[in-house]
């Protein structure tokens, strides 16, 4: 898929597998360490990883809405009755 | 409750009365649960929307994750992940109360995706457009990166909203929508992969990315 002139294709395979748990630091030890060097050595993964970093922040950064006022009025005034009512 | 090496539950054994001594304890309980509930709300209703995808939705869910959350608050351990937990409550009452109302077969999104996702991967092997596309994809208004998001199955976008935005552990994940960590493996990686394409799209629409001559 992302093999472009690589002189180790399985390790692009390998990453392709593996990049989301790379990238969510799901991974340990030599897992870790094998994704780490195809990336220093293959610039085409980098590049894919690269995007797959902007996805990650974007959707980071647009996923993140505030609550509005109203509910926060609801929630604070519900949590209220937990205080009067049960007892 | 007597967690006696950890100075916060104190009150709730014999020690540190004092001031406290007429307390009530749901009164403490209910405190206790504002305390730590509300910092969260902003945090409950982002992901609120992700399942119920409109503002009204959104907010009655998180009203109704807050009942059931008192209602069980002594079972939760303090110390605990308090953000999981309460995603947990959310995800039940999503599915008990709004998945119900849509009447949806079960299967809903997960299975014509993947043949959606296959066919798509074909005309989509921009090796050397990589780095412009991350350039181009940074570029991307806010609007077209939540539209792609509320594109993709809704098991996805769970998925990777638990993982991407709230910085879950797979395995708590994996506890959240109730499922084992190999299922949550599987949907971050289509989620994502179908995000990509579906951004890389857009970028494309915009003029934003050099396009391969793939005839579509």
């Amino acid at each position: 898929m992302n093999t472009g002139g690589c002189a180790d294709p399985h390790g692009c395979e390998d990453t392709d597998k593996h990049l989301y748990e790379y990238q969510h630091h799901e991974l340990t030890g030599e897992a870790r360490q094998r994704i780490e060097e195809h990336l220093n050595s293959c610039t085409s993964c980098q590049d894919l990883y690269r995007e797959e970093e902007v996805i990650r922040r974007r959707v980071a950064q647009c996923a993140c809405e505030a609550a509005p006022e109203q509910l926060r009025a609801r929630v604070v005034a519900l949590i209220a009755t937990f205080r009067t009512t049960s007892g | 409750m007597f967690l006696l090496d950890d100075p916060t539950t104190l009150v709730d054994g014999v020690g540190g009365l004092g001031s406290r001594i007429m307390a009530d304890p749901k009164d403490e309980l209910a405190q206790r649960f504002e305390a730590e509930v509300i910092p969260l709300l902003d945090t409950l209703y982002a992901g609120a929307l992700r399942m119920a995808r409109n503002p009204d939705d959104a907010s009655d869910l998180v009203q109704e994750t807050v009942e059931r959350a008192f209602k069980g608050f002594k079972s939760y351990t303090p110390g605990t992940n308090l953000r999981a937990w309460l995603f947990r409550i959310m995800t039940n009452a999503y599915i008990n109360i709004y998945r119900k109302k849509q009447r949806q077969p079960q299967q809903s999104s997960s299975d014509d995706v993947e043949d959606w996702q296959m066919h798509k991967a074909a005309s989509h092997t921009s090796t050397g457009l990589r780095s412009a596309e991350a350039e181009a994809l940074d570029g991307l208004p806010d609007s077209d990166v939540k539209r792609a998001l509320a594109s993709i199955g809704e098991d996805y976008r769970l998925a990777v909203y638990y993982a991407d935005v709230e910085g879950f552990a797979y395995k708590e994940i994996a506890e959240i929508m109730g499922t084992p960590v190999g299922t949550v493996m599987s949907r971050l990686h289509r989620g994502r992969k179908q995000l990509r394409e579906l951004l890389e799209d857009y970028a494309a629409e915009r003029g934003m990315v050099p396009t391969q001559g793939d005839g579509s």
